[in-house]
């Protein structure tokens, strides 16, 4: 089944590889980027509905604890927020799910080329849409002190995987919400398998590339960086975090704003949660139709900013209010 | 009803499609097995040699029996073995060489020595040997998976040169003695790489002689025609090609519906050979170039192992499980079966007298499939005498 996507992928990386002067890593890099392009409004899905999920966090945390004994209730509330706002809690997965075997052909396509063993190249047969390109069977496999088709003899590669893919985590990785006290069970689980996955995912990897074709882990590395700048393009990457700044000091920033623009009772996640069904209504219009006491409190949240790094509340505020 | 249990957490759902897809990552990386079984015969064709995994295992052909299996740890066999004088030569998945008794027992083995590959940095090059050797009177020749030709002593096993190449070398080199009689006064030894190069090496020093670009990947045995002062190759260009070796040029090419991988059966006449597509060719060398005789598309999935001729039937595999015989006249079928698995090492051919009962000779069929890794065909009527499994 994964043909359809495979035998494609080989070809645009034959033809790459042809027309890029037979230089196998620069055509892998062309190839991933090409990729990431062509996946782009996927990502981008992907991004909106897990920036919606984590806006809506607050009120789904207060979910939880008002209905912290009745599960029942609490799902159908759950849902009812979700609807609500337009948000479909799924959502981020579904592009997910698309984007795996584009990643596992890139992968299968990237093997069967550089043609390290007699299956993978006779694999290869019959593969191709433009008949031509067997000329470029297989791919050379020489780079700098790599032959392509075997791991790294000097390890330098795997740990390469290991820390890009781990950085690429770490600066994608949305801000966990500090935990408020014991009452939010569901949310210390998250950040839990959160923080384990920062640790398997980058390992898993790593042990790919020991294993497999030094190829693949040239893949890896291109991939992880290409989606570093990709997301540092978009605005989504989080170097505060990465620095290690705790949320806390989002929230100071965020005290800032409010003292700087006490009038604006926000709607917390409603405005950014909602961003297909619901328009954004200004939160000034919002309010007074909110009785006293019963509106959300605003709440200390990471956002976005159009710079490409983390921003703090103040400065949305202050662009705010100049607007 | 409880719906909450119906609604798993985001991040484990996250997490779950993350695991499947690296499980997916891991199980579809295409072939799981790297190559296939490596079979071969002596000289007298008497006994088989079969490669396959950790060990080298000599067996009866009339019987199946196994005579003795050779066991390295750390190795993994799939080149065909090569026999000269009751010693097999070879070559293992770590880029390493056995010489093997007549007994089974070591004689010598042979691994690349550390090479400088990052300044001072020298490491053990991780290769493998894909290719058959072959032998003059005191050297082994092999190719590499990844480049080089290697040539070692017969008796210690110690390299005597090494030929750098721009890819692998997947087929087994070709050994040409010298030969008056046909204006040969140097031996020579002929490698075709899937660089795209066919090269004449001294084989005494290993320094090129000379090379020709074939235009495309050849990982197939050369077959020699000693007549002509010929050899012919097929290409992943889908193209057999006929090279004169006393002008070094390309006289005659072919072309096929695949890739050629498997080396043409040559009855000094005409070639008969499969591409990966499933057909079958014969085609007549003439002093003008090739001519096809005929051409029929034989099999449904690819044919990769070379052909074997016997008594005019043309016996050919292919990876759609099936051994196919035709009259090697017209193509015309006679018998096929199918061994349940596919088949993508060459046949192997043996005679009456070996092969027990069938006067008509066995065929050497090996599969993919474990429980049925070597199979034993009459010839004339592909009636299956013997079974060996892992």
């Amino acid at each position: 089944m994964l043909d359809i996507i495979i035998n494609p992928f080989i070809t645009i990386l034959l033809f790459l590889y042809q027309i890029l002067g037979g230089n196998v890593v620069l055509a892998i890099v062309v190839f991933t980027i090409l990729v990431r392009v062509a996946t782009y409004p996927l990502t981008i899905k992907q991004q909106r509905s897990t920036k919606a999920m984590q806006e809506l966090q607050p009120e789904l945390k207060k979910l939880q604890e008002k209905y912290k004994n009745d599960r029942e209730r609490l799902a159908q509330e759950q849902w009812a927020l979700y609807r609500k706002f337009g948000v479909n809690p799924f959502a981020g997965c579904l592009p997910l799910l698309i984007q795996l075997p584009i990643m596992l052909g890139l992968y299968r396509a990237i093997v069967a080329t550089l043609a390290a063993t007699p299956t993978q190249l006779l694999d290869l047969s019959g593969r191709l849409w433009i008949p031509d390109l067997s000329s470029q069977v297989p791919l050379a496999n020489r780079f700098l002190w790599l032959n392509l088709a075997v791991p790294d003899p000097l390890y330098i590669l795997p740990v390469l995987v290991v820390i890009t893919t781990w950085l690429q985590q770490k600066l994608l990785m949305p801000a966990t919400p500090p935990s408020s006290g014991g009452g939010n069970r569901q949310g210390d689980q998250a950040a839990q398998i959160s923080r384990q996955m920062m640790l398997i995912m980058p390992l898993m990897f790593g042990f790919f590339s020991l294993s497999f074709a030094s190829g693949l882990s040239i893949y890896f590395i291109a991939s992880n960086l290409i989606g570093i700048a990709q997301y540092a393009l978009m605005g989504r990457v989080n170097v505060k975090q990465a620095l290690g700044m705790k949320p806390e000091e989002a929230a100071e920033a965020e005290t800032v704003a409010e003292v700087e623009e006490p009038a604006a009772p926000v709607a917390p996640t409603a405005a950014a949660a909602a961003p297909r069904k619901a328009k954004r209504t200004p939160a000034r219009q919002e309010a007074p139709k909110r009785k006293r006491g019963s509106e959300p409190k605003p709440i200390p949240r990471r956002t976005t900013g159009s710079g490409g790094i983390y921003d703090s509340r103040a400065t949305r505020a202050k662009n705010k209010a100049k607007g | 009803m409880n719906t909450s249990r119906l609604f798993p957490s985001r991040s484990r759902l996250l997490l779950g499609v993350l695991l499947l897809g690296v499980l997916l990552l891991a199980a579809c990386g295409g072939p799981t097995q790297e190559s296939w079984v490596g079979v071969s015969t002596d000289a007298q064709q008497s006994t088989l040699y079969v490669s396959q995994g950790k060990r080298v295992v000599a067996i009866n052909p009339a019987s199946g029996a196994v005579l003795w299996e050779y066991q390295d740890d750390g190795a993994t066999f799939y080149a065909v073995p090569t026999v000269a004088d009751s010693t097999v030569y070879v070559g293992d998945y770590s880029g390493r060489m056995h010489a093997i008794d007549a007994n089974g027992q070591q004689v010598w083995r042979y691994q690349p020595d550390k090479e400088a590959i990052l300044g001072p940095i020298q490491v053990t090059p991780k290769d493998r040997v894909i290719g058959g050797a072959a032998v003059d009177s005191d050297k082994v020749f092999f190719g590499l998976g990844s480049r080089n030709v290697v040539a070692v002593s017969r008796t210690t096993g110690q390299e005597v040169w090494t030929f750098i190449t721009d890819h692998g070398v997947w087929a087994r080199p070709l050994y040409v003695p010298v030969d008056p009689a046909n204006g040969v006064n140097r031996a020579v030894v002929y490698v075709a790489s899937l660089d795209h190069n066919l090269y004449a090496l001294d084989a005494e020093t290993g320094e090129e002689l000379w090379h020709k670009n074939l235009g495309g990947a050849a990982p197939g045995n050369l077959v020699y025609d000693p007549a002509r002062q010929r050899v012919y190759v097929g290409t992943f260009v889908s193209e057999l090609l006929a090279v004169d070796l006393k002008s070094h040029d390309i006289v005659a090419r072919f072309k096929t519906d695949g890739w050629l991988w498997g080396s043409p059966a040559f009855d000094g006449d005409v070639l008969y050979f499969g591409d990966l597509s499933g057909a079958l060719y014969a085609v007549r060398v003439t002093e003008g170039g090739f001519e096809q005789v005929w051409k029929r598309p034989v099999a449904e999935d690819g044919i990769r192992a070379t052909p074997i001729l016997n008594n005019g039937l043309l016996i050919v595999a292919s990876e759609d499980h099936n051994v196919y015989a035709v009259s090697k006249e017209d193509g015309a079928s006679r018998w096929y079966r199918d061994v349940k698995g596919q088949v993508l090492a060459d046949l192997v051919f043996v005679p009456g007298e070996a092969g027990g009962e069938d006067k008509a000779g066995l065929v050497i069929v090996s599969t993919t499939e474990g429980e049925r890794l070597v199979v034993a065909l009459a010839a004339d009527t592909g009636e299956e005498r013997w079974v060996y499994s892992d």
